[in-house]
């Protein structure tokens, strides 16, 4: 039985990151005193690699806001086009044994994406990041069949970061 | 030596250091609420006169987006 990715990008969004919160927390306004502490500061003796994780989640979020990235549609569009080339290239065995273990993080998943955005060939796209040759995507949509609104530009590097990450599970076979 | 693990904020919160970082001659410290862990602030550590310490909001968003750099690149190790 094939499995979807799980955790679309609002869940994680929803659950894990608010960049205002952050940066009220974090960046001085005027008149703020800081904070006087006692001693050294540790490491927290109690913190967990959950935790850990948990924070990554969240500051990996609001690094992509702060480069003013669409967080939520690049997630959904990434998750989306995964399903449909694992799906489209890998024998029915293959598509589960790699959807039942793939375990790629949001940051992973961003980095991978920003990485694909480099590699492509910028003449190919006008401002708005429309193909000047005027082709389009096929139109992929979440599993709730909504039309993720990305650029051409946008839709290519996560349709290449999205192969990448097929081409090194069938390298690693 | 006293455990300052947990810290409270101007906030009257209550953050479990998450991590300690030095660059550039700051140290960043990383918090999370204790009863929220996707609640985070980041701040700077410094020290003032007769060594007593200080934890000081960050300048900018530039330095916070610094600060969050520092962070993904020390612990993307993590899964």
């Amino acid at each position: 039985m094939k499995k979807e990715l799980d955790l679309t990008g609002m869940d994680m969004v929803n659950q894990h990151y608010n960049l205002e919160r952050i940066v009220s927390k974090s960046v001085k306004k005027k008149e703020t005193k800081a904070k006087r502490i006692f001693g050294e500061i540790y490491r927290g003796k109690y913190v967990t690699r959950e935790q850990i994780k948990v924070a990554l989640a969240v500051i990996g979020f609001a690094v992509i806001a702060l480069k003013g990235l669409k967080t939520v549609e690049t997630l959904d569009y990434y998750n989306a086009t995964l399903n449909k080339q694992v799906r489209h290239e890998m024998s029915a065995a293959d598509s589960k044994e790699f959807l039942d273990n793939y375990d790629t993080g949001v940051v992973e998943k961003i980095d991978n994406y920003t990485d694909a955005l480099d590699e492509l060939n910028k003449d190919n796209y006008d401002i708005l990041g429309n193909r000047k040759d005027g082709s389009h995507n096929e139109t992929i949509k979440t599993d709730g069949g909504s039309i993720i609104n990305l650029s051409d530009k946008e839709k290519d590097a996560l349709e290449l970061a999205a192969q990448a990450e097929i081409e090194e599970y069938k390298r690693g076979k | 030596m006293i455990d300052n693990s947990i810290i409270m904020l101007d906030d009257n919160i209550r953050y479990r250091v998450i991590d300690k970082i030095e660059h550039n001659n700051n140290f960043y410290i990383y918090l999370a609420n204790i009863n929220d862990d996707s609640d985070i602030a980041v701040r700077k550590e410094i020290i003032k006169e007769e060594d007593k310490h200080y934890l000081e909001r960050l300048d900018s968003t530039e330095e916070l987006e610094e600060a969050f750099n520092l962070f993904l690149e020390k612990n993307k190790e993590e899964k």
